[in-house]
Parts: structure tokens; sequence; C-alpha cells
């Protein structure tokens, strides 16, 4: 029997082991992937359609599929990429690789467009600032381009019971279209001045404003002031600045 | 009875309660901290640290030989990681949801102090299937305590278990709100501290 206390049995047994671990890591990493990413597609896929109001939250992945991959090749909803400053659609850009890295592109961004009678929609995904890393998420508009239909957020790092609450049915349900909630003002244009987006309140209900004011405005949450104002700030400011274009090209 | 009182049953029963990796030894507190908000994330826990606790028991026992003395701890270290490792690759395989909100605390199994102390306490030293046996016996202690502040946790926090509302409408119409204390690490300290001193009071004359 070697002395297992030895310096070179010793060195041996690291190395043995390493490499060990490494084939089993990799091994479960190469075989898992397909799953593993298919699971992350889904669940983004779900956030879109969540958003919009088309699916409840349990349903199974083959619906939800359905609607971006359908076997007659007729999707329901597709994406585009879009210039952010004059707001025209891409052309020249492949949608897989604008997937893989987005941030490669500057100055441009995904939407999807909901083309099925009847529930027709434009789905903007937003990427906010929270307290403790970034949400994002996915704000469905109406075909005008104005309502809202809802939103949902698919991955966030805010502290469970106060910032993500803003994954919680109340939460969400507040941009619901029976709401009647707005992004543009009276008049309706895409001008900065009118465009209004939405705000969450702090310390105040929104059925304790003037009504005339309701239609921009959401229940903050207590005790997350920096992921409130982070919502506020995608849902005024940022997507302005990216959306704005498109939506008002979309209109004409 | 026979087998509670053999050596078998004495490793497998005694980390239950009497010698519980969390109320007795106060390892593995980190993570009750904060998987606990809710009894499904706790429960996967649960089930991922059981599996962790004994495969890494089994695994050091079987080589337990043959491990230098030098590098032991940083073996027992490539072994648990790998373990965990796997079982995170496994939870994003096939239970996606769970996974997303577990997120950082799988890999944080690697961490607690349970899985590390067993391998270096009684695995090094007792044949696998003993080593199975505490493996098992510890990883069901911890989920007992991990379980049982959960439940807490969501019920008075959120007023619902397993994500189905328990607390009824007409408490709360009656005036009643949720412990928002309880759904912060804070509300798990005092609940861990209560579980503490309890089983620290009743097993006093056992030690």
């Amino acid at each position: 029997m070697v002395n297992v206390n030895s310096n070179n049995f010793t060195v041996v047994f690291a190395a043995i082991s390493c490499v060990i671990a490494s084939v089993l890591l990799s091994a479960s990493n190469l075989g898992l992937k397909d799953l593993q990413d298919s699971n992350v597609k889904t669940d983004k896929q779900r956030s879109v359609l969540l958003a919009a109001g088309l699916v409840d939250s349990n349903a199974p992945a083959e619906e939800v599929q359905a609607w971006f991959e359908p076997s007659d090749g007729k999707a329901a909803i597709a994406p585009f990429i879009i210039d952010q400053s004059s707001g025209k659609i891409v052309t020249d850009i492949e949608l897989s690789t604008y997937n893989k890295k987005p941030e490669k592109f500057p100055g441009k961004s995904l939407v999807y467009e909901c083309t099925k009678p009847g529930k027709e929609s434009v789905i903007l995904p937003i990427k906010g600032q929270g307290l403790w890393g970034p949400l994002y998420g996915y704000l469905a508009l109406g075909k005008d381009g104005n309502s809202v239909l809802g939103i949902c957020f698919y991955d966030h790092k805010e502290t469970p019971g106060l910032g993500a609450e803003i994954t919680e049915p109340w939460f969400m349900a507040q941009f619901q279209s029976d709401k009647g909630k707005k992004l543009l003002s009276k008049s309706g244009d895409y001008s900065k001045e009118s465009f209004v987006g939405i705000k969450a309140l702090k310390g105040i209900k929104v059925i304790d404003k003037p009504e005339s004011e309701q239609s921009h405005l959401i229940d903050g949450i207590s005790g997350a002031t920096i992921t409130s104002n982070g919502v506020s700030d995608v849902l005024t400011n940022t997507i302005y600045e990216q959306y704005s274009a498109y939506l008002k090209n979309r209109k004409s | 009875m026979s087998f509670v009182k053999s050596k078998e049953g004495q490793v497998l029963t005694k980390p239950l309660i009497a010698v519980n990796p969390v109320m007795i030894q106060t390892l593995g507190v980190c993570s009750s901290l904060a998987v606990t908000v809710q009894l499904k994330p706790a429960l996967v826990m649960s089930i991922s640290l059981l599996v962790v606790t004994t495969a890494s028991n089994v695994i050091i026992s079987m080589i337990r030989n043959i491990i230098p003395a030098k590098i032991r701890i940083i073996t027992y270290m490539v072994i648990i990681s790998t373990l965990v490792a796997l079982a995170d690759q496994v939870l994003k395989a096939y239970l996606f949801e769970v996974s997303k909100q577990l997120s950082v605390f799988v890999g944080l199994i690697i961490t607690n102090c349970i899985v590390m102390g067993r391998a270096e306490a009684f695995a090094t030293t007792n044949t696998p299937k003993m080593a199975a046996l505490d493996g098992i016996g510890n990883g069901l202690g911890y989920s007992i305590v991990l379980c049982a502040v959960a439940t807490a946790r969501e019920i008075l926090g959120s007023g619902k278990l397993m994500g189905f509302k328990v607390v009824p409408e007409a408490l709360y119409d009656a005036g009643y709100v949720n412990n928002g204390l309880m759904v912060l690490a804070p509300g798990a300290f005092f609940l861990i501290g209560i579980f503490i001193w309890l089983s620290k009071t009743f097993y006093k004359g056992e030690k």
C-alpha cells in the first residue's frame, strides 16, 4: 500500500479528483444545456404572454410555445428589432445574433407584435433599475400604442416581501386593461410633453388622486421606494427614449 | 424500538431532535433565514441538502482511507461543490420555477456548515453505510427546522401555505393584517431563536 500522506500521492490524488469533478460537471452541463436554455426561453415567452394577458401563469410550455412557434408556421406573435431614434424596423440584424448580446447593438430594441384578431397588441421589453439589480420585464400595449394591457417582470433581485411585490398579482393587476392606464396625455401625440407614462405613488393611494390623473398613476410599494422609483423611471423616461418613435411610426 | 436503540438507529434518529444540527448545534442558520419565507422553496432546499449531505458523506466515507490528511478539507470541498453544482444544474433543467426562487441559495449549500461538519466529524471515521444514515439523519433534522420555520413564516407573513390562502378572508375584514416582519430575515431570527431556546430547555438533561 502506498503511503497516502506522501507528497507524491497528495499531488496525484489532487489532480485525479479535480479531473473527475470537472469531467462530471462538463458532462452534466452539456447534457442538460438544451433543457435549461429552453426553460429560460419559455419563461421569457410566458412573460410576454402574461403581460398581454394572453395566457395564465400556469399555462403549460406547449401552449406558450404555440404562440411563437406554431406547427402551421403562422406565429401569432412575432419579434422585430427596431431603431430607437427613427422608430423603423431594422431588417439587417439577425434576431438570433441580437438575442445573444443585445448590449452590442446600442440604439436598437426588440418589440413583439401580436397579430391575433381581437387580441392585437404590442409588447415592449423593459429594463429598469431596482434596489439590488436590474428589473427585466414586458409591458403590453393595446393596438393604439397607448392604452396599457398589462405588465410582467420575469427577472429581478428585489427583496422578497418588499421590492419583489412587483411580481405579485395585486401589483400586476394595476396595469390590466380594465384599469384604463395610458401612456399619453389627452393630446395623444408622442411628443415629450404629452408622453406622461406611468408613475408609482408614495404615501398616497391612486383613488385619493384627482380622477383626471389616475390613468397615469399606480400604487407604489411601501418599504420599497427604490424599486417603485425604478418602475416609475422605466415606465416614463426609458420607455419614451426607446419606443416613442416606433409607436409613433406604427400609428401613422 | 430495537432499530432506534441500535447503533444505526441512533445515528439516524439522534440528529432529528436530540442533536439537531440547527437547533442544538446552530449550524446552517444562514440558509434557514434565507429560504424560509415560503414553504415550497424551503422544501426543495431541504431535499437538495439531504441529497448533498448523504451523497457527500457516502463518497467521502468510501475514499476515507486514501484521502491525504494534508488536503482533506479541500478534497471535501471539491466533492461537495461538485455535488451542489450538479444539483443546481438538475434543478435548472427540471424544476425551473423553483430554481428561480432559490437562486443563489442552492450554490450556498456548499458553504452550509452541516455538510462540511458531517464530512469531517463523521464520514472520515465511519463506514459508508453509517455515513449514509448520518447524512440522512442530519438532512432530516435540518429539514424539520426549515419546514417548521417556513410554515410559520408563510402563514404569519403572507397568510398562505404552499401558495394557497389559509387565513380566512373574514379575519382580514375584521382588521387582521399580515405580519410584515415575518417576510424579512429578522422574523426568521426570532423564530429560530425561540426554537433554539425551547429545544435547549427541553433537552438539557440528555446531553
